[in-house]
């Protein structure tokens, strides 16, 4: 049993290499003692390009719609090194993102030319914030 | 030398501990020339767009995709970037007690 235990707990912070043709997701970091870790995050999207779109769209100007996560991880001690009591939650991922914009201009048909940027907040390590960023040209 | 690899392992671990609100480039699928209604008159542009980070502790800036490309399309804000290439930049000094990391583009405008 003791075995056992010792092993679920090196899985959960061993790092795994990932291997290079593996899309990279950017989920919010957690440290310590995770109690709750429910968070969606970006993994991969293929926007249109010009070329893309239908014959008959019309552009519509630039776009933006974000999705995020949230963290929070509070020391149980005064130490830099103290452990941490961490909880995260959030929907980050592309199709809120997407559906954010979606929500803004009802009238879109859809998006093309994307950049898409991570927004990074963090106050004292202990409220943290990942955003995903869309900033597209929309067409009706 | 143990010294500056304390400081650099603190610089790796503090750096925006105090506070940080930067945004960092992600995905960006920018067309190819045959994409777009390309020409060989088309422009060539380069925009950048910075995070800085002061002392470990404070760090700031905006540099994603969408700050580099609409410094890149200044001149010509309707325009389409083809043929894009971006860098990364990096300057640091003092041990990294101040440091600047920018993301650079570099592209040919097409009208659309």
């Amino acid at each position: 049993m003791r075995a056992v235990l010792l092993a679920l707990a090196f899985a959960a912070f061993a790092q795994v290499e990932r291997p290079p043709w593996e899309a990279k997701p950017g989920m919010l970091r957690q440290s310590g003692l995770v109690i709750l870790f429910a968070t969606q995050g970006p993994l991969s999207y293929s926007p249109p390009t010009p070329a893309g779109l239908p014959k008959d769209a019309v552009p519509a100007g630039q776009v933006r719609g974000q999705s995020c996560q949230h963290g929070l991880s509070i020391p149980l001690g005064l130490g830099l090194r103290a452990t941490r009591l961490s909880a995260a939650r959030g929907r980050g991922g592309f199709e809120k993102a997407l559906a954010d914009i979606r929500g803004r201009h009802p009238d879109l048909r859809g998006v093309y030319d994307a950049k898409v940027d991570d927004h990074i907040v963090s106050v004292l390590t202990v409220y943290n914030r990942l955003c995903t960023e869309i900033t597209a040209k929309g067409f009706k | 030398m143990r010294r500056l690899g304390i400081l650099s392992a603190a610089a790796a671990t503090l750096s925006g501990c105090l506070y940080a609100n930067v945004r960092v480039p992600r995905a960006y699928r920018s067309a190819t020339p045959a994409e777009v209604g390309s020409s060989t008159a088309d422009p060539v542009v380069a925009g950048q767009a910075c995070n800085q980070v002061v002392l470990y502790l404070v760090a700031w800036g905006d540099a994603g995709y969408a700050a580099a490309t609409k410094s890149a399309l200044e001149s010509a804000p309707e325009g389409v970037l083809y043929d894009v290439r971006v860098d990364q930049k990096v300057t640091s000094f003092l041990l990294g007690l101040y440091s600047k990391t920018c993301t650079m583009v570099s592209a040919r405008v097409a009208k659309r």
